[in-house]
Order: C-alpha cells, then structure tokens, then sequence
C-alpha cells in the first residue's frame, strides 16, 4: 500500500473503529506530517477527513485540543456545504471555543437536536445570557422530557436569572410585574430563600394563583394525604387554579390511587389547539419557535391525559379511558407510559393477550426503563395467572433492584398459586418482617393464613388472624371480611368455641354474613351450653330452608338447617350436593357420611358415600369413618367385605386397632363371626384359639369351641376332651349331656391309650 | 467508637450531600443529617441496604471495599459510558440508527440512545459526579449494613470530595452529571411521570425535594 495521507487517513478510520489505538497514533501522526506546512496542495475532502478523525482522536485525551483544528474543519465543511449532524455536534461541543455564528447556523438547520440545543443553552449560560437559555431548556425540556439533566440546568438558568433581577432592579417591592416574575421563576427553582424574601412583600396578593400553587407545594411535601384532599375539598376547588396546580395536585392524587379526586381535578379543563409554526428562515425566527413549546406545552397535555386515563382505567370505564390514551398517544406517540396504559387496556378490555404483551415490549422499546417494565410484565402475567413467568420476571427485578413490598407479595402469592408452600412462607416471613408499614401486609397475612390453613398449622393460622385483624379497622369492611372469613374456616377445623366468639361478635354488630348464619343456630344449638350471653338467633324452621339452592354455601346452610331440625337423610343429601360443588368437598363428604349413618336404613347410602370419600381422596381416610365403614358391612351382613374392612383397618391403624387388649380380642371376635358365618371352620378355629391364648379366657369362648370341636371334630378325642375340662375348670358349667360324653372319652381314652 | 467521630461537622454534611441526591431517590424519610442516612438499628433499613448491596454483589466488608474502589479509582460507570461514547463518536447518523435496528436487547438499545448526545460533550469528564456520588452512596449504605464505621467513612469521604472538586466547579454541573449517570445506569429512556416526592420518584423530583427542604443546600461550592 502507498504511504498516500488517504491510505494513513484510511487505516486510522478503521483502527479507530476496531479500538486498535497505537495503530490511529502512528497513522495519524504520519498523516499529521504529511500535511503540515502542506495545506495549500491537498484535496479539501480529504482535508475534512483528516481533520475529523485527529479532533476525534485528539480529544479522546486531556490534551488541550488547538480550536484552530477546529476552526479550519468547520470552514472546511462549511464551504463545501457537506457538514452533517455528528460535525456540527463535534464542533459544537466545546461550546466554550465555537464561535456563536456556527452554533446559530447549526440550529437553524437542526433546531430540535439535544446536543446542539444543549450546547448552546451551556453557551448562553456561560456568556450570562439566561433568558435566552430559558427559552431553548424550554422548549428541550417538552420534546425530551426523559433529559432530566435539561430540567436542572433550566432550575439554574432560573436561579441565575433571579439573582440578577433581584440584585438589579430595585422597585422589586413596589412593581407587581417585577415581583410577580421573581416569585414566578423562585418557585419553579425552587428557591425557598427567595420566595420566604418576597413573601414580604405586600405587593405580592395572598389570592394568587401562584401563591396558591406554592401553598398546594408545601402542603404535599410537608403533610400527609388527608391534610391535602381536606384542603382539596376545603379551599381549593372553589378557587380558579393554574393548570401547572391542577396537574400537580392530580399527580399527587394518582400516587394515592384516589381515583376519584383526579376527575374531581381535572375535569372540565379544556385545551386550545396547538400552535404551529409555519416556517424558519432566520436565526431570529428560531426563539419564537423555542417559545411555541411554552404556548403549546405539550408534556402537560400529555400529563392530563394520562392522568385521566389511570383514573378511568381502575373503576373499569373503559371508553372513556380509550379515549384519553388515544389523545395522549396522538400527542407522542412514543410515550412509554402511555403505551403501557394501552396495553393494559388490551388485556383487560380487548381480551388479547398476545397483543397486550406486544405492545408492553412496545413500550420497552421506545424507552421503559427495566425496573417499571418488569414490575409492569409481573402486573401482566398475574392477570394471566401464568405463575411461573411471574416468579421468573421477579427474579430478574431483584437481581438489579431492591425487592418491595409489592415484589415479595406478587412472588410469595405466586408460589402458594404453585403449590411451593415453604418457599411461600419463607418470602412472607421477610415481608411481614421487613414491610409491616405498607398496604400489603394485610394481603400477605391473608396468604399466611391461608397457607397455614391448607397445611393444618391452625396455631399459626390463628396467629395470622391476629396480626392481620390488628392491621385492620373495626369501622372497616375488610376486618369483617375476615372474621366471616375464619368463622367458616374454623367450624371446619371444629374449633366450635372459637368459631362461636368469632361469629357471636360479628352478629351482635350486624356484620355476620347471613349464608354463615346457620353457623351460629348450629353452635348454639349443639355446642356446649356454658356461652355467655347468646344473643337471640333466629330460630331454624322450615321455611328458613333454602328452597331453590344455587351456591355450595347454600347447600351446606341448608344440611345444616336440616341437621338441626332433626332431618338426618336431608341433611346427608345437602352435605353431598355441597361437596359435589367443589366446596371443601372432603368435609362435606365426611359429613354426609356421617348424618347417613344417623338415619336409619339407608346403610347402602352411607357405603355410597364412604365410596365417594375414598374415590375423591384416598389419603383424607379417618379410622372412625372407616371402623364405622367396616361396622356397617358387618351388620349388613356382607361378611366377605366387611373381612376386607377390617383387615384394612388394622393394617391402615395398627396402633389405634390394638390399642388396649380387649381390641385384639374384639377384632377377632367379628373376624371369628365372619368367617364362622361364611363357613370358613378352619379360619373360624384359628380366631377362636387367638382368643383363647390370654390367660383368662372368656366363657363364651370357651363353649364355643368346645362345641365347634365337638360338632366338626368328634374324632379328635385329646382335643375335645381337653376342651371339656376347661370348661370345667373355668366354671362354665357343663350340661348334663356334656357330663356324659366327658366320662365317655375319658373312658375311650384310657382304654385306648393307657391301658 | 469514641464521640469525636460521630458529630457531624458543617463540612462532612457537605461531603454527605454528595450522595444525597441518590439516598433521597433510594428511599424516603432518610436521614440527611446522619452518617448513613439509613438507620443501622433499624431492621427495615438494615435490610435495605443488604439488599440494595447485594444488587451490587456486595455481601462482606471486603467486597464493599472493592466496590467503593471501583467507582471511586476506576470508575465503573464513567469507564462504561466512555467506551459506548468512543464506538460512536465515528459513526454517521445512519450508522446509529442502523446500529440501533440491530440491537437485540431494548437495553443495549436505550444506552446507545443515552449516551449518543452526549457523546462529544462529556466524553473528558464522563460519568465521574455520579461514580463518586456512587461510592459515597455505597459507603453510606455499607456502614448501615454494618461493614464500616464512620472513622472509615470520614476518612474516605475527604478523598472522595477531594476528587469530586477537582473534576466539577459547581454543584449544579456535578448534579447534572449525577442525573445524567442515573439515566445511563438505569437505561431510562422514559419520561417522568412523578411531579413531587414518592417512592417511585425521579431522581431530578428528589433534588427537588432536597432543595425545598433544606435551602442551604448546594448553595456553596
């Protein structure tokens, strides 16, 4: 390759892009050389090209960069008329050094680029001219409302402006127009040593809006909620307030979730059209461009809009809050707050999840921050219920953000959804620990007691019922709902007291639910008789029957009507529809079973049931349904099932089947009776030694088998006799024909063994 | 720990101030006038900042350390932000849209959108307020976590300012740079949509609230 300067200026482009820096020294200095003392004879072009990658690479270092460089490239450029944005952003960032007419002439061809508008505000406010400077921050702030760094130098710019009003004019105290405008650009600095000065002043009317845009400001940053919305409805809203007060206000509402109030603030404002600029031929008509951006306002009519739209969108108005994201989105359609509302509004109203998801990676796109669009997909894929994804996308919030209270609750909910219990409670534990100031820890106690409810932890159940109903306000809906709530719960684990202070409290203050009323007939119809003070319950008759039952929790208030009227059968049936819907089916059922075995002859319903139990969950079986199971087969005589039975019990509850010594004796007493029934001798004989082998054995018994031997073994002559002189010995007493044949095989005996 | 340490001067509540902008955005109702702004016997706040460490891997004394030397020597965030600033102070503006067209991550996407204006502007001082802002927060954060003490923090601290002074000659300047830092960290490209001071704040609306509540704040440089 020739060592031409387009070659050198060639492998430095390159190097500078590939990050190979020695080579762009050597390339550069090389070419530096080349053109040195030579300018005159090299091609402009190439000239420009050499120029911009030494200024690029020149300044990648502190080295104080020569403006002459800088000079020369941009009359280059300009006379060849080939200078591009990036140039001009090159030239004009070293916004001490460039000449104020190139930066002039760069706007009026880019008079929206950040740079450039940054630059040249950076200009004027070193050159002190900060008027001018507030006008272009103005108009960088509406078009590019995430340059926040744009709204602190305007604060600057104002502060400065300020100071030098202050200092200079000095009829501050008597001019209105003066004073307005200082107190004007105080409180948009916020500059409190300034506004506390002109407060003094008289002239300053206590009426003014701007006034009263300063006292909503110290109302919200000093006080609470209540003090404001009280001041709201108080004062405020009878006053004539100006917009920048009325978004302000709005906005605070919103953080507060009061949705109500947002309308309350913002409607009935009405919008003139945009201004619009026809067209920009000099630099002069460039400020008055600037200043259409303080006209128009944009950023605050978008505001509006998504103020209203969040106040529609939470009581489920959704026309209207279409309507409002549409005007906002026309506004800027690359809004990113907006194209979430959009997209909620998707999945809610339009049903289209897919679409919804689209449009929230939309707005990801177009600049959502990763902490608000996860937060915002974990808000998606609750209301899908996809349980797993909400865990993942929490996950991926907390490796880059500080879990709150919201993450832990969404994550712990989504892990009880999945059955993962333990992990459940172990994010619970750090949320009712770390978080118990916030609004989620009356949730989070909810899913604790849930929790501990399906895993029959009822100590800590009730341990969550009593931190959560501490959170919770007696005037309030929610603590009511909780008691009605464990007012169920705990008639299902037959804590019979408990429930009954539960629901005795919440009917004597009229809040008891009255599908749980039959509760509360029941308890004191049938629970113990030491209650204090039972308040006067309606009585159950037959017409408090429900008699067109639609809901499981109808069923189950009428099985218990039934119940207490003495309607064993009905009651059964109720309990069984009850379960059939779903509802704490394994209880229903149990308590089906057990009002069939209640009534009389309809043992086959019963065994139908205990079916149904053992089909629905064979693991929720009960030794006392299934003694009593295996008891009614016995008395229904189906003596193979009923073996069946009970062998099963002493296999399934060894230790509860031969608790104490009479059981054995009583298990095999029915096996016996089985067995002798169905004519099985053999096994018959071996249950009846069983129960011969104690020590005292039983008379019955005894006679029994003596009589079995007689009947089916008459030649086996040792036996019978042994067995008729235990009979003998225990006192039994033998008839006088047992006497007889006693004498006889003793006899045959001794003749033919003995003799 | 002796009592001669723990007052806090006029001059170590500047020093403090440094960092206040990013303790009022992290959490509200924290402590200014303190050494760690959050409390260590807290224990809401102790797990904030563990928490908060943890996002930065910081689980030991050790590890703080090494990070508060990354900011502060290195520069993490400054050398982050440089090394986007080089690639594209060469490219033509077709070039970075189109660079922005192939991004596979929004992310990626939006720190090229963040540092393309300014890539000229700050390319000498580049992230170095919000660095140094960075390592004061996480030295705040680290003593209410309890790895450090305030013997250490204002040992630390006189380095840091020293630094901090060298590189700004205001506050406003070195507060732009802090905003301009957490936009860059945080690859927000979105508007505010908060006016006041929440939890959800902005950075900018937490200067905000610093200036109306203190006065006498970033006055004096």
């Amino acid at each position: 390759m020739e060592n031409t300067l387009e070659n050198y200026i060639e492998v430095a482009e390159l190097a500078y892009r590939e990050g190979r820096w020695e080579e762009v020294n050597k390339a550069i200095r090389a070419a530096q050389e080349m053109v040195t003392g030579n300018e005159g004879n090299i091609d402009d072009l190439i000239r420009i090209r050499f120029y911009r990658i030494g200024i690029i690479y020149w300044t990648m270092y502190d080295n104080d960069l020569d403006i002459e460089f800088i000079k020369k490239y941009s009359d280059l450029l300009e006379r060849h008329n080939t200078i591009t944005l990036p140039d001009y952003q090159l030239i004009c960032s070293f916004y001490n050094e460039c000449p104020e007419e190139i930066m002039q002439r760069a706007l009026l061809k880019y008079p929206d680029d950040l740079s450039l508008l940054n630059a040249y505000a950076k200009k004027l406010q070193e050159l002190g001219q900060h008027n001018n400077a507030i006008i272009i921050l103005e108009h960088l702030t509406e078009l590019y409302p995430e340059a926040s760094f744009a709204q602190l130098m305007l604060m600057h710019s104002r502060d400065q402006l300020l100071k030098v009003v202050m200092e200079q004019s000095e009829n501050i105290s008597t001019d209105e127009d003066i004073a307005s405008s200082c107190f004007d650009l105080a409180i948009q600095s916020c500059n409190m040593t300034a506004i506390d000065e002109l407060k003094k002043y008289p002239i300053i009317n206590q009426q003014n809006k701007k006034f009263i845009h300063l006292d909503i400001q110290t109302c919200i940053y000093r006080k609470g909620f209540d003090k404001v919305s009280k001041k709201w409805q108080e004062g405020w809203r009878d006053k004539e307030l100006d917009f920048n007060s009325v978004l302000l206000l709005a906005n605070y509402f919103h953080a507060y979730s009061a949705y109500g109030l947002i309308k309350e603030v913002l409607e009935g404002y009405s919008f003139t059209d945009l201004e619009q600029m026809e067209q920009i031929n000099e630099f002069n008509d460039l400020a008055a461009y600037w200043e259409l951006a303080n006209i128009n306002k944009v950023q605050n009519r978008i505001m509006y809009n998504f103020s209203l739209a969040n106040a529609y969108h939470y009581p489920g108005e959704t026309e209207k809050e279409t309507h409002y994201v549409n005007a906002g989105l026309e506004l800027d359609p690359n809004n990113a707050f907006l194209t979430v509302l959009k997209s909620n509004a998707q999945l809610t109203v339009d049903k289209d999840p897919a679409e919804a998801y689209n449009t929230l990676n939309a707005a990801h796109l177009q600049g959502l921050p990763p902490k608000t669009y996860y937060q915002q997909l974990t808000i998606f894929y609750r209301l899908m219920a996809d349980w797993n994804n909400v865990i993942k996308t929490i996950n991926q919030y907390e490796v880059r953000n500080v879990p709150n209270e919201a993450t832990i609750f969404y994550k712990a909910d989504a892990f009880a959804h999945l059955g993962y219990q333990i992990n459940a409670l172990e994010c619970l534990e750090d949320g009712v620990k770390y978080f118990s100031h916030t609004p989620y820890i009356i949730p989070m106690y909810q899913l604790g007691m849930m929790i501990y409810k399906s895993q029959k932890k009822y100590k800590l159940f009730f341990e969550d019922v009593k931190h959560k109903l501490s959170y919770c306000s007696k005037k309030g809906n929610e603590y009511w709902n909780t008691i009605n709530q464990c007012v169920e719960i705990i008639f299902i684990i037959g804590d019979y007291r408990r429930c009954y202070e539960y629901a005795s409290e919440a009917y004597r203050n009229n809040r008891l639910h009255p599908q749980l009323l039959p509760i509360l007939q029941w308890l004191i119809a049938f629970d113990y008789d030491d209650y204090l003070e039972i308040p006067e319950v309606p009585e159950v008759t037959n017409d408090s029957v429900i008699n067109n039952p639609q809901t499981p929790m109808d069923y189950f208030g009428n099985a218990l009507r039934f119940w207490i009227m003495g309607f064993n059968l009905a009651s059964a049936q109720a309990f069984e529809q009850a379960g059939d819907m779903g509802w704490e089916t394994v209880y229903c059922y149990k308590r089906a079973f057990w009002r069939a075995c209640r009534s009389e002859g309809h043992e086959e319903y019963t065994l139908e049931l205990y079916d149904k139990i053992i089909a629905y969950d064979p693991t929720q079986r009960e030794w006392l349904i299934d003694y009593r199971y295996a008891y009614i087969l016995y008395t229904l005589k189906k003596y193979e099932q009923a073996i069946k039975a009970y062998k099963m019990l002493m296999e399934y509850y060894p230790n509860t089947a031969f608790e104490e010594e009479k059981d054995y004796n009583h298990n095999a007493a029915v096996l016996l009776d089985c067995e002798r029934n169905l004519g099985n001798i053999e096994a018959a004989t071996r249950y009846t030694s069983m129960r011969m082998s104690w020590q005292t054995p039983q008379k019955t018994d005894c006679k029994r088998l003596q009589v079995m031997a007689d009947e089916h073994y008459p030649e086996e002559l040792f036996l019978r006799y042994n067995l008729l002189r235990l009979s003998e010995e225990i006192e039994t007493g033998l008839s006088q024909n047992e006497k007889e044949s006693l004498k006889d095989i003793k006899r045959k005996l001794k003749s033919e063994y003995f003799s | 720990m002796s009592t001669s340490t723990t007052e806090i001067t006029e001059e170590i509540q500047e020093q403090l101030n440094l960092s206040a902008v990013l303790m009022e955005n992290f959490h509200k109702n924290i402590k200014h006038d303190s050494w760690f702004g959050l409390d260590p016997e807290n224990e809401t706040h102790k797990y904030l900042a563990k928490k908060l460490l943890k996002t930065y891997d910081i689980k030991s004394a050790r590890e703080l350390r090494n990070s508060v030397y990354i900011h502060e020597v290195i520069r993490k965030a400054s050398n982050n932000f440089r090394d986007i600033a080089c690639k594209l102070r060469i490219y033509s503006e077709e070039e970075y849209i189109k660079l922005l067209e192939n991004q596979k991550y929004v992310i990626d996407r939006n720190y090229y959108r963040i540092v393309w204006p300014h890539r000229f502007s700050l390319y000498k001082t580049s992230l170095a307020g919000y660095d140094l802002a960075m390592a004061i927060f996480l030295l705040r954060m680290g003593g209410a976590s309890g790895f450090i003490d305030e013997t250490e923090m204002e040992l630390r601290l006189t380095d840091i300012t020293s630094s901090v002074k060298k590189i700004f000659n205001n506050w406003d300047s070195f507060h732009e740079n802090v905003l301009i830092g957490h936009q860059f960290m945080t690859a927000n490209m979105a508007s505010d949509m908060a006016f006041f001071a929440n939890s959800e704040q902005s950075v900018l609306q937490s200067l905000r609230y610093l200036k109306i509540t203190n006065p006498h704040w970033f006055t004096q440089w």
